[in-house]
C-alpha cells in the first residue's frame, strides 16, 4: 500500500469531525434559510405558517429595507475605494528603504488585531462633542457637534473607523504583491524612459499589481457587505436608522422584533448579492 | 528605482507621520484610561494632568469582567483547538487519501466559505434553539468547530511534503493516525501556529455570536460585556477606556508575540 492508498473508511473517519459541523451549521442553514424566508416563523412555539413570497413583498413594500439597502451601498461605496487607496498608499510608502520600517508597519497594522468593539468605543470618544476631533476642528472654525448623533455625519464616522481598522490588513496584501514584482522590470522601464516614479507606477507597478488589487477589491467588497460591529458599537444603527445596513437590519428584525421570516428573506437577498460577486470574481479570474 | 536624497527624507517624514496617525487612537485610548474620570472627554488636552491608575480597578469591579474573561478564554481556546484538530484530520484525508467522492466533498467544503456567517445567523440560531443550546458554551463553540479555511490550509500544506517519509513509516506498519501525528504535524508547526493566532484573535474579538446566541449575564464574553459596559457608563470615558484596554491586551499581545508568522500568513493566504 502506498502513502496515497485507497482507504475510504479511514478517510471518512478523518473527515467526520469537520464535515459534521459544516453540514449542520452551514449547509443545512442554507436550505433552512430559504425555507424560513417563505414562512411566518415563531421561534418560541416552533411554529411555521406558509406565506409564499409575502415576506419578500413586505420588504419591498416597507421603507426600512430600502433604506438599509441604500445605507449598505453607501457604506460599501465609501469604505472600499477609500480603504483600497489608503492601503495601497501605505504599501507604496512602506515598501521603500526608510528607517524603522518594521516598527512603522506594526503601528499601521495594530488596529487590525484590536476588536471592532474596542476600536468603536475609542472612536465614540474621539468623536464626542467635547472630544479631540471636535476640538481639533474648532481650530479651523468648524463648530463642535455630536457627530455620531447626526444623520449626516454618523455614516462617514463609521466609514472612517472601518477604513482605519482595516487598512493595515490590506496593506500587507499589497506589500506582498509589490514585493513579487521583479526589480528588473523597473530597471528595464528606466532604460525605456519610464524612470519617473509616476510613470514607473503607471506602466510597471499598476498592471503587475492588478491580480492583488483585484483580490483586495473582492475581499473588501464582501467584508463591507457583512459589516455589523462598527455600526452596532458606534451608533446602534442610528440616528433614525441612518447607519442601519442590511446585516444590522437582519439582526434587528430577527432578534429584536422576532420577525425571523422577514429577516430570513432579507438574508436571502443579501446572499444573492454575495453569490453574484463571487461568481463575477470566478469569471474574471478564469478569463484572465 | 533611483531616489534623490531629498525625496528619501520626505518619504521618511511622511511614513513616520502616517504611522503615528494610525497608532494615535490606541495611544490616546491608554492615555484616557489614566485620566481623572471627571474630565476624560479631553478636548485637545490629550495627556492626563495626573495619572489615575484607579480607573482600572474600578472598571474591573463595576461589571463581572473576571467571569467574562474566563468565558472568552474558554470559548476562544476550545474553538481554536477544535478547528486545528478538525482541519488537520480533514486536510490530511484530502491531501493523502483516495476515497469515493473526494473531489466533490472538497468542492463542497470550499463552497462553505462563500456565504458570510452573518447571512446564515438566523437558521444557525434556529438549530441552536432546537438543540436547547442557546445561552450555553456549546452555542458559542460547536458551530465554529470546523472551518473550510483551515482544512484548505492544511490540505495544501501537506501536498507540499514528499511522500517518502510516510512510505518508510508505512512499511514499518504505522497507521494513518500515527503518520499524521508523528510525521506530518511536526512539519506543519508553522501552519498550526498561524491558524492558532488567526482563530484565537478572531474568536476573542468576536461580538456577533455572543450577542445573538447568549442573553444571560453569566454567558457574556468580554466583547459583549464591553458593549453592555458602554451602555451603562456612556460618557465616563476614563472607565470605559480602562475596560477597553484590558480587553484589548490579550489579542494585541498574541499578535506582538507571533507577528512575523501572522503577517506572513496573511501575505501568503489572504486569510481573515
Amino acid at each position: 500500500m502506498s502513502a496515497h492508498g485507497r482507504d475510504t473508511r479511514t478517510a471518512y473517519l478523518f473527515l467526520l469531525p469537520a464535515l459534521l459541523p459544516l453540514a449542520v451549521f452551514v449547509l443545512y442553514p442554507v436550505v433552512n434559510l430559504l425555507w424560513t424566508s417563505l414562512h411566518r416563523s415563531d421561534i418560541l412555539r416552533n411554529e411555521l405558517t406558509f406565506l409564499g413570497l409575502a415576506n419578500y413583498r413586505a420588504l419591498f413594500a416597507g421603507e426600512d429595507f430600502g433604506r438599509a439597502a441604500w445605507n449598505t451601498l453607501y457604506y460599501v461605496a465609501a469604505t472600499v475605494p477609500l480603504g483600497m487607496a489608503v492601503s495601497l498608499g501605505l504599501a507604496l510608502l512602506l515598501n521603500t528603504e526608510i528607517r524603522g520600517l518594521g516598527l512603522l508597519r506594526t503601528m499601521v497594522f495594530t488596529p487590525v488585531v484590536t476588536s471592532a468593539v474596542a476600536a468603536g468605543i475609542v472612536f465614540v470618544w474621539l468623536l464626542d462633542e467635547r472630544g479631540p476631533a471636535s476640538a481639533l476642528l474648532a481650530l479651523f472654525g468648524v463648530k463642535a457637534q455630536r457627530w455620531l448623533q447626526s444623520e449626516v455625519w454618523a455614516m462617514p464616522a463609521v466609514v472612517l473607523m472601518s477604513v482605519w481598522k482595516q487598512a493595515g490588513y490590506n496593506m500587507v496584501l499589497f506589500l506582498a504583491g509589490l514585493q513579487a514584482i521583479p526589480e528588473t522590470y523597473y530597471e528595464a522601464a528606466a532604460l525605456d524612459g519610464a524612470g519617473s516614479p509616476w510613470r514607473a507606477f503607471r506602466h510597471v507597478t499598476w498592471p503587475l499589481l492588478w491580480p492583488t488589487t483585484f483580490f483586495v477589491l473582492v475581499m473588501s467588497v464582501i467584508q463591507a457587505f457583512r459589516a455589523f460591529e462598527p455600526m452596532y458599537v458606534m451608533t446602534r444603527g442610528g440616528p433614525v436608522g441612518s447607519t442601519t445596513t442590511l446585516v444590522y437590519f437582519i439582526f434587528d428584525r430577527a432578534f429584536k422584533y422576532g420577525d425571523m421570516g422577514q429577516a430570513a428573506a432579507a438574508s436571502v437577498l443579501l446572499a444573492v448579492v454575495v453569490l453574484g460577486i463571487t461568481w463575477v470574481q470566478f469569471r474574471v479570474r478564469r478569463d484572465a | 528605482m533611483v531616489h534623490s536624497q531629498g525625496g528619501r527624507l520626505f518619504r521618511q517624514v511622511l511614513a513616520v507621520s502616517v504611522a503615528v496617525v494610525f497608532i494615535l487612537p490606541l495611544l490616546l485610548m491608554i492615555a484616557t484610561s489614566l485620566r481623572d474620570p471627571r474630565d476624560a472627554a479631553a478636548g485637545l488636552q490629550l495627556l492626563p494632568a495626573r495619572v489615575h491608575v484607579g480607573n482600572y480597578a474600578e472598571a474591573w469591579r463595576a461589571t463581572n469582567f473576571g467571569r467574562q474573561f474566563v468565558n472568552s478564554l474558554l470559548v476562544a481556546l476550545l474553538v481554536t483547538f477544535g478547528q486545528i484538530l478538525t482541519s488537520l484530520l480533514a486536510g490530511y484525508a484530502f491531501a493523502r487519501m483516495e476515497f469515493f467522492g473526494r473531489k466533490t466533498l472538497f468542492t463542497i467544503v470550499l463552497a462553505t466559505m462563500i456565504l458570510p456567517f452573518q447571512i446564515l445567523v438566523i437558521p444557525v440560531f434556529v438549530v441552536l434553539a432546537r438543540l436547547g443550546w442557546v445561552n450555553s458554551y456549546a452555542a458559542l463553540v460547536v458551530p465554529s468547530l470546523a472551518n473550510a479555511f483551515g482544512i484548505f490550509l492544511f490540505a495544501q500544506f501537506f501536498k507540499t511534503i514528499p511522500y517518502e517519509l510516510e512510505e518508510a513509516a508505512m512499511l514499518d506498519g504505522a497507521s494513518r493516525w500515527t503518520l499524521l501525528w508523528k510525521i506530518l504535524v511536526p512539519l506543519a508547526r508553522p501552519a498550526v501556529a498561524t491558524l492558532f493566532m488567526f482563530t484565537f484573535i478572531a474568536e476573542w474579538n468576536d461580538l456577533f455570536k455572543p450577542l445573538v446566541f447568549t442573553s444571560t449575564k453569566n454567558m457574556r464574553t468580554v466583547q459583549l460585556g464591553l458593549t453592555v459596559f458602554q451602555e451603562q457608563f456612556k460618557v465616563e470615558y476614563a472607565l470605559l477606556m480602562a475596560a477597553v484596554v484590558f480587553v484589548t491586551v490579550p489579542s494585541v499581545l498574541l499578535f506582538f508575540l507571533g507577528q512575523k508568522q501572522f503577517v506572513k500568513g496573511i501575505a501568503t493566504t489572504g486569510l481573515k
